[in-house]
C-alpha cells in the first residue's frame, strides 16, 4: 500500500488512465539494472530514480547535474528515498553496445527494442539501419525511462517491438534476421 | 453497505487522488460516498469518476459549499 508521502509524490502519476494506486505500486516494485556508460542511459536512470525506481548500474553513470564520481547509492536516496534497492523484480535497460538477452535495449539512432526469444541485436540493427541519429541525450533518456514505464506495467507486447521515439510514441515494424527467422517458436 | 470518504479538506488533485486509490479497494458495483467541498472538485470529480469507468449514482449539495457524491465502481474501472 502507498505510504501517505508516495500518495503525494506520485499523485500526478497516479491520476492518469491504466495506472491507478495500484499501478504505481507495481511500478515501485520492478527495478532497473543499467548496463552500459551512454548519457542517454545516464538520462534515463535519472527519470527512472525520480519514479520510485531503484537502479544498479555495472559502471557509476552521470545522474542529473552529477559527475560520474558523485553518483551514488547516497545521491540516489537524495533524488527520491523510495528508489530503495527492495525491488521484487528487475528488468534489464542497456546501450546497445553492451546487449544483453533480455529487457530494453537504447540505440544511439533514439530507438528502443524490446529484445527476448526469437529477436536478437541483429535483428535489431536490420530494423534501424538508415533511421536517424537520437536528437539528443536527454529526450533518448527520457523515453527510455517511458518504454521502462511501459515494460514494468507490462503494457508492451511480444518481444522485439520496435519503440520510436522521434515522432512520439509509435511502434516500429519487426524484422527479423535469418538466424532467428530459422529458430523454432518457444 | 456504502464505503465513505470524507475529503472535505483536501484540494485537486488529492481530492481526485484519494477517490480513485479507494474505488480500487472496493469490488465491482460497491458504492463509495465521498464527502468534498469547493468548485474545483465539483467540476473534476464526477467527470473524472466516469472518465475512470466508474457510474455517478448521486450528487447532493448539502450546503455551506459542501456536496455529497455517490460513486458506483465500475466493471472494467482503472
Amino acid at each position: 500500500m502507498l505510504t501517505e508521502s508516495q500518495l503525494v509524490r506520485y499523485s500526478r502519476h497516479i491520476l492518469l488512465k491504466g495506472i491507478g494506486g495500484i499501478g504505481q505500486e507495481r511500478l515501485l516494485s520492478v527495478g532497473a539494472e543499467l548496463l552500459g556508460t551512454s548519457r542517454a542511459l545516464g538520462w534515463a536512470a535519472t527519470y527512472l530514480v525520480a519514479g520510485g525506481h531503484a537502479i544498479r548500474a555495472t559502471e557509476s553513470l552521470a545522474l542529473l547535474g552529477q559527475s560520474r564520481s558523485e553518483s551514488s547509492d547516497n545521491a540516489v536516496h537524495a533524488m527520491n528515498p523510495d528508489a530503495g534497492d527492495n525491488s521484487q523484480r528487475w528488468i534489464n535497460l542497456f546501450d546497445a553496445g553492451t546487449p544483453r538477452d533480455s529487457g530494453l535495449c537504447i540505440s544511439g539512432a533514439s530507438i528502443m527494442w524490446r529484445l527476448g526469444e526469437g529477436c536478437c541485436l541483429e535483428c535489431f540493427q536490420l530494423a534501424t539501419r538508415g533511421s536517424p541519429p537520437a536528437r539528443d541525450a536527454p529526450s533518448l533518456g527520457a523515453w527510455a525511462a517511458l518504454c521502462f514505464q511501459k515494460a514494468a506495467l507490462g503494457h508492451l507486447g511480444e518481444s522485439g517491438e520496435l519503440l520510436v521515439s522521434e515522432s512520439g510514441a509509435r511502434r516500429g515494424p519487426l524484422i527479423r534476421c535469418a538466424r532467428c527467422t530459422k529458430a523454432p517458436p518457444t | 453497505m456504502i464505503h465513505q470518504l470524507d475529503i472535505t479538506r483536501e484540494v485537486c488533485p488529492m481530492t481526485y487522488v484519494r477517490t480513485k486509490v479507494r474505488l480500487e479497494e472496493l469490488s465491482a458495483g460497491e458504492e463509495l460516498e465521498v464527502l468534498f467541498r469547493g468548485e474545483e472538485p465539483l467540476n473534476n470529480l464526477p467527470r473524472n469518476a466516469k472518465d475512470d469507468g466508474h457510474e455517478v449514482v448521486s450528487l447532493e449539495a448539502l450546503g455551506a459549499d459542501r456536496w455529497r457524491m455517490i460513486i458506483r465502481r465500475g466493471p472494467d474501472a482503472h
